[in-house]
């Protein structure tokens, strides 16, 4: 079996603190693999290192399992009966495949933002508030601090500020993806991982969210799926490019982005990029 | 465009108009014949000679005692029962897809055998005899399948990027479930509950075997009771010269189920509606 390590050939050479060239890793995965019920193969011996306090982009055709495979990562896969997931993920020190984690303190460390903005049917305040609640903040005063912090750290605090109990749903589109990203960073996660978060969104918004991802590079490691080669080679430090070969998805190019984009080795992936295919 | 009698449009008026007359009819005669009866002493007094004369105030109580034994028993089973089928399991296959075809037998076991049923188990075997609560328990089975069903249906059309947030935020099962799914399936549990005490207001058949006749004021949940519909059917069946009394009794209990049934519409236009568009 061809291995698919790329960039890093022995993933677990890339602990966390070994080396102080290397930079450190925030996940490792090994051989990852994913079955869906009925047998379709989304992910096949994927293997990777995620960079801490970087952005790794994850490019590639539709379909080719850039969602699957973040949906592995915080165990969402989980929710989804019937598919197997095979392989190793760490983070960290800790076994995310593992059957003894407790998933909901993995889903906080590793928080995810989908490509349609999802707030919940409640109010602004309220939408960040029940994702605290999980992490047993209940002083209402250290609440009002938690929210009134991540919703400045996303920008939005001077658009809402004045209805923080209004609908979250009467926000724009890319004020309630931003929502969902305070939401989530309220937990302080580790890593965040965002489905395609601009996708749904208009140019200028999307814009907007952008620039917060590169903002939020400082302080936390994300993982982006987008669809938007320029986008990619604009915020990410380091590129994968998914295919779909032998009816399952794959990862056929990784590496830092400028390289990826300008010396691809795989030729598909150099043409994906060049805009020739998929 | 041809201008002719289209022989579709005619029929479906006709069909209309047929539906719209009966009902029209229905309630014209109820309340024609009815309405005059009811009034405060009507609706106080205890019923005299069989129900000849006098009011029907025991009898709106003892419906309103086996309507309350019947939802505090069919409810929370109910809700249950509903959640699980719809987080808990895959209705298409297994366990999940045999509950629900039991379900969908049940609701369409007539009542009457649900009476017998009733009497044969709380009744007898459970040594309730004739009393409101068997009659409120026969009644919560009858409406257990509308309930579950109504239910359900609201679990699962919560949308799923609810739940998927939810977990993705790390909130556990359950607290999805209490957070997010349950106020969202909200309305429809309320229009389920309805809809089962609607029906439960106007059964008969399961109630003779079960709570009654006896038409005293009951003083406790084991007494026997007798439902507004068993009066109607009574006085009009049984007593000669009770018709009156009947119609008196029949403009009470529609009028209540017109308003259950208006109730219902409502919250699902204005509820239902509010929760689509999101605001
Ligand atoms: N719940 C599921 N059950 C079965 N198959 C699924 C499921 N979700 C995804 N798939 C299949 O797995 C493959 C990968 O899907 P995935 O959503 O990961 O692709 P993607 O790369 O995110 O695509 P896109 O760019 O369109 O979002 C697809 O062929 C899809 O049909
Ligand atoms: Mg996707």
């Amino acid at each position: 079996m061809r291995s698919n390590v790329l960039e890093f050939p022995d993933a677990s050479v890339a602990k966390v603190g070994q080396s102080s060239e290397r930079l450190n890793s925030a996940m490792t995965i090994e051989h990852l693999g994913l079955v869906y019920r009925g047998g379709h193969c989304a992910l096949a011996d994927v293997s990777m290192c995620i960079a801490e306090k970087q952005i790794t982009a994850i490019i590639g055709p539709s379909g080719c399992g850039k969602t699957s495979f973040l949906q592995c990562l915080n165990r969402l896969t989980d929710l989804i009966a019937g598919s197997e997931v095979t392989g190793r993920i760490c983070l960290e020190e800790t076994d995310v495949t593992s059957s003894t984690i407790d998933v909901t303190v993995l889903r906080r460390r590793v928080g995810m933002i989908f490509q349609k903005p999802n707030p919940f049917p409640l109010s602004i305040r309220r939408n960040i508030e029940l994702a605290l609640r999980e992490t047993n903040v209940l002083d209402k005063k250290e609440c009002a601090d938690i929210v009134e912090h991540v919703l400045r750290e996303v920008g939005l605090w001077d658009e809402v500020k004045d209805r923080l109990d209004g609908p979250a749903q009467s926000l724009s589109g890319g004020q309630q993806q931003r929502l969902c990203i305070a939401r989530a960073i309220a937990l302080k996660p580790q890593v965040l991982l965002l489905d395609e978060p601009c996708s749904s969104l208009d140019p200028v918004s999307s814009e907007i969210v952008e620039d917060l991802l590169f903002r939020l590079r400082e302080r936390y490691t994300l993982v982006v799926v987008t669809h938007n080669l320029a986008q990619a080679r604009r915020i990410s430090d380091n590129t994968a490019v998914f295919w779909t070969r032998d009816d399952a998805g794959r990862l056929i190019e990784f590496g830092p982005t400028q390289q990826v984009f300008e010396a691809a080795r795989d030729p598909l992936a150099a043409s994906y990029i060049q805009g020739r295919r998929g | 465009m041809s201008k002719g009698w289209d022989p579709g449009l005619v029929l479906s008026w006709t069909v209309a108009v047929i539906v719209a007359g009966a009902f029209c009819w229905l309630l014209g005669d109820v309340f024609w014949n009815g309405l005059g009866r009811v009034n405060w002493q009507f609706l106080t007094e205890a019923p005299r000679d069989a129900g000849r004369s006098g009011g029907i105030g025991p009898i709106i109580v003892s419906t309103m005692l086996i309507l309350l034994v019947c939802m505090a028993a069919s409810l929370p089973l109910g809700v249950g029962a509903a959640i699980y089928l719809s987080e808990f399991t895959d209705s298409e296959v297994g366990f999940g897809r045999m509950i629900r075809r039991s379900l969908e037998v049940l609701s369409g076991v007539p009542s009457i055998v649900f009476g017998l049923f009733g009497s044969a188990f709380f009744c007898i075997y459970l040594g309730l005899g004739f009393s409101i609560l068997a009659g409120g328990l026969t009644l919560a089975c009858m409406v257990l399948p509308i309930l579950i069903r109504a239910t359900e249906e609201g679990f699962r059309s919560v949308p799923s990027e609810y739940r998927l947030g939810g977990a993705a935020l790390g909130m556990s099962r359950t607290r999805r479930l209490l957070y997010l799914s349950f106020p969202a399936a909200l309305p429809s549990v309320v229009v389920g509950f309805v809809l089962g005490l609607g029906r439960a207001i106007a059964e008969t058949a399961a109630l003779i075997f079960t709570s009654g006749y006896v038409d005293r004021m009951p003083s406790s949940l084991f007494d026997s009771g007798r439902a507004l519909s068993i009066h109607i059917f009574d006085t009009s069946m049984n007593v000669s010269g009770g018709e009156a009394q009947a119609y008196g009794t029949a403009v009470v209990l529609v009028f209540t189920l017109l308003s259950i049934n208006l109730a219902a519409s409502w919250i699902t236009d204005r509820w239902l509606y509010r929760e689509s568009i999101g605001s």
